[in-house]
């Protein structure tokens, strides 16, 4: 009974670890724009290809079996991962634009936003460093 | 030729730039699908399956490479090998883009006609719900690649954003019309379509023109010889028979030879929460020819479970039939004309209703089935299409 209990706190735990999962819109350190989630969705659209300064977006994903990607598109995008793959499949074969580039983990993606002033990621919350700026959470 | 050249200047200019280890990015898409009419009493004209199994008809497999060049040009090429071609490869599209500003691209080259919303994306199954879009609209459009310039402008107006897309080109090459497979010279291609998307409506609205040369005079004329004997067909005169021997027929007015044909197009869409509507209609002519007045629409509403979409589509094809090529003084000579237009026309008359199921199986991966029953109108006769099919994306 203890047990069955524990599996239950343990399990119901984790459900709401999945479900309650943050995710953090990171950019350089230096980029002083103000960037909003009407702007983040059109930058991950292709919708918006530079930032407010002028200066071009180098946009930047996590993988799609990563939750953080599954809980951005999601919230942010208001769309799923096969949505999304769906959507840019025709911006990227009728010369509209080309799908954000994929980062294998989360180490990569802060370190590709530490040395790059022009990008643009997400990352699960409980891993951003001070290395690089929260623009917006979700 | 002229078409194996300009992908052959764009593949090499590739190929140059990634020898000097530029960034060139492959990517790609493809359907294997398979269907066949349930039954052998009749097979819908414009399906064209029958009772075997088919796995070629609606199959494709592309592959993309791009190369940014600098920060302003890109070029593309799609190579695709289509199953109803014999998988006989092609330079679908093959082109420079260059990035006048963030919201202006001007696209050189050769690259796939948007005649109507959807008809630069449609081969790529794996972007739409549908098993293939719906055929009234999409299946085998006369010249759908042109080789010339493409000017795209979007911007946003309040919360929505707006498209506006023009092309200008040409094309030659073989084309599938209701007469067959014909030679064809189809210049001053001149397109227009302007697309307004809101959060979860869109709206579109296009419009195409160009002058039409198809090779088909001489099946005209060997037909209307055939069907009227006596009668003789000399440099596009009909004269009847002897001994009056008068000139009857000018047969410029059924001839495509420099006609203008008007595409006109216009679209709604609304993706709201699990709710997906779409709609189409698409009217067309070629003036002073056999052709009469296409009308064709698709309308479709979709619900979203997770990961499997399921749509019902209805979709018509009707032609509107004036008969305005159908002026000669010799009754027999019309009676022949009119005769022609049905034959060519009438049979692609057809309307059906469909369900269609898309499953996402894994990235990049989703499977399709569909069921419809398709009813040709000349004949009253219906009969059931099943396809199934993998579409992927990489």
């Amino acid at each position: 009974m203890k047990l069955l209990k524990k599996i239950c706190i343990i399990s119901f735990s984790m459900i709401s670890f999945i479900s309650f999962a943050e995710v953090s819109v990171i950019v350089n350190k230096g980029n002083t724009d103000v960037i909003n989630t009407k702007l983040i969705k059109r930058i991950y659209l292709g919708k918006v290809k530079s930032f407010p300064n002028g200066t071009k977006v180098n946009v930047l994903t996590l993988k799609d079996d990563a939750s953080a990607t599954t809980v951005f598109r999601q919230s942010a995008l208001k769309k799923s991962n096969s949505q999304f793959k769906s959507y840019w499949s025709k911006m990227a074969f009728t010369g509209k634009g080309t799908p954000p580039k994929k980062m294998a983990n989360d180490a990569d993606m802060i370190n590709a936003i530490k040395s790059d002033v022009t990008a643009i990621g997400f990352v699960d919350s409980t891993v951003v460093t001070t290395d690089v700026k929260v623009v917006a959470r979700y | 030729m002229k078409k194996t050249s300009l992908a052959l200047i764009i593949g090499s200019l590739m190929l140059c730039n990634a020898a000097q280890a530029a960034d060139v990015n492959f990517s790609g898409y493809g359907s294997i699908r398979a269907g066949l009419v349930l039954g052998d009493d009749h097979f819908p004209r414009n399906f064209n399956y029958d009772d075997n199994i088919d796995f070629k008809e609606e199959s494709l497999f592309a592959l993309q490479v791009k190369t940014q060049i600098n920060d302003d040009w890109s070029a593309t090429i799609i190579l695709q090998a289509k199953g109803q071609d014999d998988f006989e490869l092609e330079a679908r599209w093959a082109y420079l883009n260059y990035e006048l500003t963030d919201e202006t691209t001007l696209t050189l080259g050769r690259f796939a006609l948007p005649y109507f919303r959807n008809s630069d994306t449609q081969d790529i199954g794996y972007a739409h719900n549908y098993s293939v879009m719906p055929r009234s609209v999409y299946r085998g459009q006369a010249f759908d690649v042109i080789e010339g310039i493409r000017l795209m402008h979007s911007t946003f107006i309040g919360d929505g954003d707006i498209t506006i897309k023009g092309s200008y080109g040409s094309f030659s090459g073989s084309t599938l019309t209701a007469l067959g497979e014909v030679e064809s010279d189809i210049n001053n291609i001149m397109q227009l379509s302007v697309e307004y998307s809101y959060d979860w409506f869109s709206i579109y609205f296009g419009a195409l023109n160009a002058e039409l040369d198809l090779d088909i005079n001489s099946q005209l004329d060997a037909a209307l010889m055939k069907s009227l004997p006596g009668y003789t067909v000399k440099d596009g005169t009909v004269y009847n028979p002897k001994p009056e021997q008068l000139a009857v027929y000018d047969m410029s007015a059924t001839y495509v030879n420099e006609d203008s044909a008007t595409y006109l197009s216009t679209g709604f869409t609304i993706d709201y929460q699990q709710w997906l509507f779409n709609a189409e209609y698409v009217t067309y002519k070629i003036d002073d020819s056999f052709s009469e007045q296409n009308k064709s629409m698709y309308v479709s509403l979709g619900y979203r479970f997770d990961k499997t979409v399921v749509t019902l589509v209805h979709e018509d094809v009707s032609y509107n039939f004036d008969y305005d090529n159908v002026s000669s003084a010799d009754p027999y000579v019309n009676a022949f004309l009119t005769a022609t237009n049905n034959t060519f026309l009438k049979p692609n008359e057809y309307d059906a209703q469909g369900i269609h199921i898309r499953y996402d199986a894994s990235e990049g991966i989703a499977y399709k089935f569909e069921y419809t029953y398709a009813t040709d109108k000349v004949e009253g006769e219906g009969a059931s299409v099943v396809t199934f099919g993998i579409d992927y994306v990489f």
